[in-house]
C-alpha cells in the first residue's frame, strides 16, 4: 500500500505545491495589470494584495486538506488518525491512556530506558 | 471544548475590565495607573497560563497533550508566526513602503500554506515529540540530529534577538524602567509559566496573549475611526477616509504644496515584482521549515486537525493583513490633514511635538533634531506636506499616539495603554514558543537523543524545565552584553535571517524525510550541510560580513544586485533539494524503521 499511497500522494501534492508557488511568483505580477480604477473605493491592487492573495492561499490549504482526507480515504487510511479515538499516539505508544509510559518507544532498539515516566499529576 | 470556553471567558472578561477601566479613567483614576493595572493584566495572564497548564506528564511538556483543537491552535499559531514584528512594524512598513509593506505578511502568510501542504498532516502522524525526533528517527543518524539541531537553534536564536530588539523602543516609551529591568522582567514572566508546564504553558500563554493584543490593535484603530468618521468601524470607514486624503493631496498639489505622485498613494503597483516574488517565496519556504510553527502543529489532536489548524492560521492572518491598510490610511488621512502647508520656520510653534519624539522621525529625509535641522533638510520657507514626514516602521506603532496627541486629539489613556499592552503580549507569545522550542532542543534532541541516550523520561522532562530558566538567562546575557550589540543588526533583518536559515538548512531535510521513500542519512546530511552552507554564505555576502566579498560578487553577477535578504534561504533551498534527491536517486537507501508506513497513516 505504502509505495502506491506515495506516488499518488506526490502527484497530488506536486500540483498543490505548484499552484502555491505559482501564488506566490505570480501575484506580484498578475498585480501588475490590473487597472487603477477603484472597487467599492480602494485601488484594486490593494484589494488583491489584501483579499485576493490570502483567499488565494486560504483555498489552496482547504482544497489540499481535502485532497488529502480523500487520498486518505481511497487508502483505506483512518483519516481520524485512530490516535485522535484512543487519545494516544499511534505508534510510539509512549503515553496510554493511563498514562503507564512506555518510555522505550522513544528510544532506538536495543537501548532501553532505565526508568519510569514521571506520572501524571496534571491540572 | 473547555479551553475555548476558557478563552471566551477570557474574551468577555477582558472587554468587561476594559469597560471598567474606561468608566474609572472617565471618573478621574490617573492615566498612569490604568497603563500600569493594564501591565498589571498582562502579567497575570502570563502567571494564570502557569497555573492552568502546570504538570509533570511527558506529552503535556512536549506536545501540549495532543489536545489542541483547530481554532485555539490556529490563533496560537497566527500569534507565533506574527509576533512583535507584526504587531509593531507590519503597519509601520505598509505606511512607509505602501504595497511593498504587505510582503512579508503575505510571505508568512504563504509559508503557513506551503508547511501545511508539505508537512503537517505527515508530521502529525509521526506521532513524535519534536521535529528534530523525526528527523532522529526517520534517518536513523545521530549526527543528523545534532546538525538539524544547531541550525534550528541558529534559526530560532535570530528571530528571539529580532522580536526581543522591539522591546527596548515599547519600555522607552511607555515605562520608566531601564531596558535591561523591562527585559528581564519579561523574560521571567515567560520562563516561569514554561517551567511550569512546558509546551501547555506555551499553548495557554500563546492564546491568551493573542486575546490581548487583538484587543490592542483593534481598540486603538477602533478610537482613530471614531475620531475621524463618527463611527467606530473602521472596515466601513477606510475608503471615505481613502478618498478624503486623496482629495487633500490633489489640493496641496493645486496649491504646489505636494507632488502628483502623492495623491496615488496606496495605488501604485509595485514596479520591482521580482524582488517581491523572490521575498515572498523565500519567507515563505523560510516559515514552512520554523521548527516553532512545526511543533505548534503537532499539538494537535489528529493530522486532520493539523491541517484545519493551519487554515485558522491563516483566516486570523487574513484579518490582520486587511488591517495593516487601515492603520495607515486613518492616520495618514490625519497626517495630511494636519501637515499640508505648515510652514517649516513656523513648525517649533506649530508642531513643537515632533522635536520632541525626535527617535523613529525623520522630515525631508533627515533625521529630526531641532527647528534649525529641519529647515536645513527642507529649506528655508518650505511648506510641508504629508510625504516630507517620514516614520521608521520599526517605531511606528510607539510613535502614532504621541504624533495624535501632539495634533491635539485626547487619546483616552485605556485605549493608549491597551496598545502598548498588545505589543508586550505579542512579544510574550513569540518568545514562549522560541523558549519552549529551545529548551526542548537542549533536554530531548541533545542530551536525550544525542548524548545520554539511556536517560530516563523523567529526567529528560526535569531538564525541559531547567533548560527553560537557561535559556531565558542565556538570552539575558546574550542581549546585554556590550559586544553582541555590535553584531545587531535591525530587528527585521535578524528575524528575516533567521527564516532563511531555517529556509536553505532544515526545509531540504524535512522534504527529503517525508517526500522521500529511498533517501537515508547521507543524502539528508549532505542535502542539509549543502543547503546551509550556501544559505550562510549568502546570508553574509547580503549582510556585508568580511570575507564574504567573493559571494557578494558571484550574487552580484548571477541573482542580481537588488537580491533581497528575504530570498536569501532560496539558493540553499533549492541546492540542498536537487543534491538530496539526487542522491536518493543514485544511492537509494532501504530504511528497516516502520517511520515512512507511519507518515502515510498505515
Amino acid at each position: 500500500m505504502s509505495k502506491s499511497y506515495w506516488r499518488s500522494a506526490k502527484a497530488k501534492i506536486f500540483i498543490i505545491v505548484a499552484l502555491l508557488l505559482a501564488v506566490l511568483i505570480g501575484a506580484p505580477i498578475f498585480a501588475a495589470t490590473l487597472q487603477p480604477n477603484l472597487i467599492v473605493g480602494f485601488p484594486p491592487v490593494l484589494l488583491f494584495f489584501c483579499l485576493g492573495m490570502p483567499l488565494a492561499l486560504l483555498i489552496l490549504t482547504m482544497v489540499k486538506s481535502s485532497m488529502q482526507q480523500g487520498h486518505d480515504r481511497t487508502y483505506e487510511v483512518d483519516t481520524e488518525d485512530k490516535l485522535r479515538r484512543r487519545a494516544v499516539p499511534k505508534r510510539l505508544k509512549s503515553f496510554p491512556v493511563k498514562a503507564e509510559e512506555v518510555a522505550e518507544a522513544h528510544w532506538p532498539k536495543g537501548e532501553r530506558p532505565q526508568d519510569k515516566d514521571a506520572g501524571e499529576t496534571t491540572t | 471544548m473547555i479551553r475555548l470556553k476558557i478563552l471566551n471567558a477570557f474574551f468577555f472578561g477582558t472587554i468587561v475590565l476594559l469597560c471598567i477601566l474606561g468608566l474609572l479613567e472617565r471618573l478621574g483614576l490617573s492615566g498612569d495607573l490604568v497603563a500600569r493595572m493594564l501591565f498589571a493584566l498582562a502579567l497575570v495572564y502570563t502567571l494564570f497560563a502557569g497555573i492552568r497548564a502546570r504538570s509533570v506528564q511527558t506529552n503535556n511538556m512536549f506536545v501540549d497533550g495532543y489536545r489542541m483543537t483547530p481554532l485555539p491552535n490556529g490563533l496560537a499559531m497566527a500569534m507565533v508566526v506574527t509576533g512583535a514584528l507584526g504587531y509593531s512594524f507590519w503597519p509601520g512598513a505598509v505606511y512607509a513602503n505602501q504595497i511593498g509593506g504587505l510582503v512579508v505578511p503575505l510571505g508568512v502568510m504563504g509559508g503557513l500554506a506551503l508547511m501545511g501542504a508539505l508537512f503537517v498532516p505527515h508530521l502529525r502522524r509521526a506521532d513524535v515529540l519534536t521535529p528534530m525526533e523525526f528527523l532522529q528517527q526517520r534517518f536513523s543518524s545521530r549526527i543528523l540530529l545534532l546538525l538539524a539541531t544547531a541550525l534550528s537553534a541558529i534559526s530560532i536564536i535570530l528571530v528571539l534577538v529580532g522580536q526581543v530588539s522591539f522591546l527596548s523602543g515599547l519600555s522607552a516609551r511607555f515605562t520608566t524602567a531601564e531596558p535591561e529591568a523591562a527585559l528581564l522582567v519579561i523574560l521571567i514572566g515567560v520562563a516561569l509559566p514554561l517551567v511550569l508546564g512546558g509546551m501547555r504553558a506555551a499553548s495557554w500563554l500563546q492564546m491568551t496573549m493573542a486575546i490581548l493584543a487583538g484587543f490592542g490593535f483593534l481598540l486603538f484603530l477602533s478610537w482613530m475611526a471614531m475620531d475621524v468618521s463618527g463611527f467606530p468601524i473602521p472596515y466601513l470607514m477606510a475608503s471615505d477616509a481613502l478618498s478624503a486624503t486623496k482629495l487633500l493631496q490633489e489640493d496641496a498639489v493645486v496649491r504646489g504644496i505636494a507632488q502628483v505622485s502623492d495623491t496615488y498613494w496606496l495605488e501604485l503597483v509595485p514596479t520591482n515584482w521580482r524582488i517581491i516574488s523572490l521575498s515572498l517565496l523565500g519567507l515563505a519556504v523560510g516559515v514552512s521549515a520554523f521548527p516553532p510553527l512545526l511543533a505548534r502543529s503537532q499539538t494537535a489532536r489528529s493530522s486532520k486537525e493539523s491541517d484545519a489548524s493551519i487554515a485558522w492560521a491563516i483566516i486570523f492572518l487574513t484579518a490582520l493583513i486587511c488591517t495593516l491598510p487601515i492603520y495607515a490610511i486613518f492616520l495618514r488621512l490625519q497626517l495630511t490633514e494636519f501637515l499640508t502647508g505648515l510652514s517649516v520656520a513656523d513648525l517649533s510653534r506649530s508642531a513643537p511635538f515632533l522635536f520632541d519624539i525626535k527617535s523613529g522621525l525623520s522630515l525631508c529625509g533627515a533625521a529630526i533634531s531641532d527647528a534649525q535641522g529641519a529647515i536645513a533638510a527642507c529649506g528655508e520657507g518650505a511648506r510641508l506636506s504629508a510625504t516630507d514626514l517620514s516614520i521608521s516602521p520599526a517605531a511606528f506603532m510607539t510613535i502614532v499616539p504621541d504624533l495624535l496627541v501632539g495634533m491635539g486629539r485626547e487619546i483616552p489613556q485605556t485605549i493608549s495603554a491597551m496598545l502598548a499592552c498588545g505589543a508586550l503580549a505579542s512579544l510574550i507569545a513569540v518568545v514562549s514558543a522560541c523558549f519552549i522550542s529551545l529548551a526542548h532542543h537542549l533536554a530531548l534532541d541533545l542530551y536525550g537523543k544525542f548524548l545520554g541516550r539511556n536517560a530516563p523520561m523523567s529526567r529528560v522532562v526535569f531538564l525541559v524545565r531547567v533548560s527553560v530558566l537557561l535559556v531565558a538567562v542565556g538570552t539575558y546575557w546574550l542581549l546585554t552584553w556590550p559586544p553582541f550589540a555590535t553584531y545587531l543588526k535591525t530587528p527585521e533583518t535578524l528575524i528575516l535571517a533567521g527564516f532563511a536559515v531555517a529556509a536553505g538548512g532544515l526545509f531540504p531535510v524535512f522534504v527529503l524525510g517525508i517526500w522521500s521513500q529511498r533517501a537515508g542519512k547521507i543524502a539528508a546530511c549532505v542535502a542539509l550541510l549543502v543547503g546551509s552552507g550556501t544559505t550562510i554564505a549568502v546570508l553574509g555576502a547580503l549582510l556585508g560580513v568580511d570575507g564574504f566579498a567573493q559571494v557578494a560578487f558571484s550574487i552580484n553577477t548571477l541573482l542580481g544586485a537588488d537580491y533581497p535578504i528575504a530570498a536569501a534561504g532560496i539558493p540553499g533551498a533549492v541546492v540542498g533539494v536537487f543534491i538530496g534527491f539526487s542522491f536518493a536517486r543514485l544511492a537509494p537507501v532501504k530504511l528497516d524503521n516502520q517511520i515512512i508506513e507511519r507518515l502515510s497513516g498505515a
